[in-house]
């Protein structure tokens, strides 16, 4: 298992949107996958659990936070 | 003491080191054949900035590199070692059918967008409706486009976009040595594609097939 990262993208333009792109990967892939081994998931800061994943990647872009 | 559920994996795949959030020590939690990878959390919440997001992301992807596992949604807080224990036992049948499954494969995330966004005369009114179902129907025409990458996956799944500035999401379960061949079969089939833009990011821990049965 290697790091995440872009495997594949058509064009420049969404390869360089590269670091959205991912964490909106990773959005989708912590808050609506992985296991769930506990009824009730607790968060601070910002109720990610109860925002809908488009609220979070427009916050995302918002941020253009990029992988560090 | 809380603890924090990053993965669940199989007993004596690998040693386990390293670092968690906040620092703390990863360690692991045993009961019978499985494992749940954790560390101490102090506070019964967690934060959910997008910084602790990819720190939380890199240490699964290191707990990834060492053992097959099962990923843990974010956010799993438990009351302590017994309570891990006994969610390891109640849900032992279920995990350990994912981990064979997902044993030895990587998730693809492959995303879909295409030049479809309404006129803005259309946007209200019957031709913001027609607009939206012509989008849906291309997005069932590309998903159905994109049946190559299935095919050469264990399984997958695509969620079609709730809204036209929305991409179509698939993921795929690949094995690892099919990596290569997924990505050759993706390129071939944007240069067929000619409306639709593809990116696809991974290798990811099994995020995706971590609820899902397998059939």
């Amino acid at each position: 298992m290697s790091t995440a990262r872009t495997l594949y993208a058509s064009s420049e333009a969404s390869a360089t949107a590269g670091g959205r792109v991912s964490l909106i990967d990773v959005l989708d892939r912590l808050l609506a996958g992985g296991a769930v081994v506990h009824g009730h998931i607790t968060l601070a800061a910002a109720d990610i659990d109860l925002v809908d994943l488009d609220l979070a990647i427009l916050l995302a872009s918002h941020d253009k936070v990029a992988r560090g | 003491m809380s603890v924090l559920v990053y993965a669940i994996g199989q007993r004596g795949e690998s040693p386990l080191a390293g670092y968690g959030l906040a620092h703390k020590p990863l360690r692991a939690i045993h009961a019978d054949a499985l494992i749940a990878v954790v560390s101490d959390q102090e506070a019964a919440a967690l934060r959910s900035d997008v910084e602790t997001l990819w720190e939380y992301q890199r240490i699964v992807e290191r707990i990834a590199e060492v053992c097959a596992i099962v990923p843990a949604r974010f956010g799993s807080v438990m009351d302590g070692d017994g309570a891990v224990v006994e969610m390891l036992r109640s849900k032992r049948e279920h995990l350990v059918t994912v981990l064979e499954h997902t044993r030895g494969a990587v998730e693809l995330s492959v995303r879909a967008t295409w030049e479809q966004a309404p006129e803005p005369e259309q946007q209200t009114g019957i031709g913001y409706m027609r607009a939206r179902l012509q989008l849906r129907g291309r997005a069932r025409e590309v998903a159905g486009e994109l049946m190559p990458l299935a095919k050469l996956s264990r399984t997958s799944r695509c969620k079609l976009p709730a809204g036209p500035e929305q991409p179509m999401r698939c993921a795929y379960l690949v094995d690892r040595e099919l990596v290569e061949d997924f990505t050759a079969s993706l390129r071939r089939l944007d240069q067929q594609l000619r409306d639709v833009e593809l990116v696809c990011t991974g290798p990811w821990p099994p995020y995706s097939f971590a609820e899902a049965v397998p059939a």
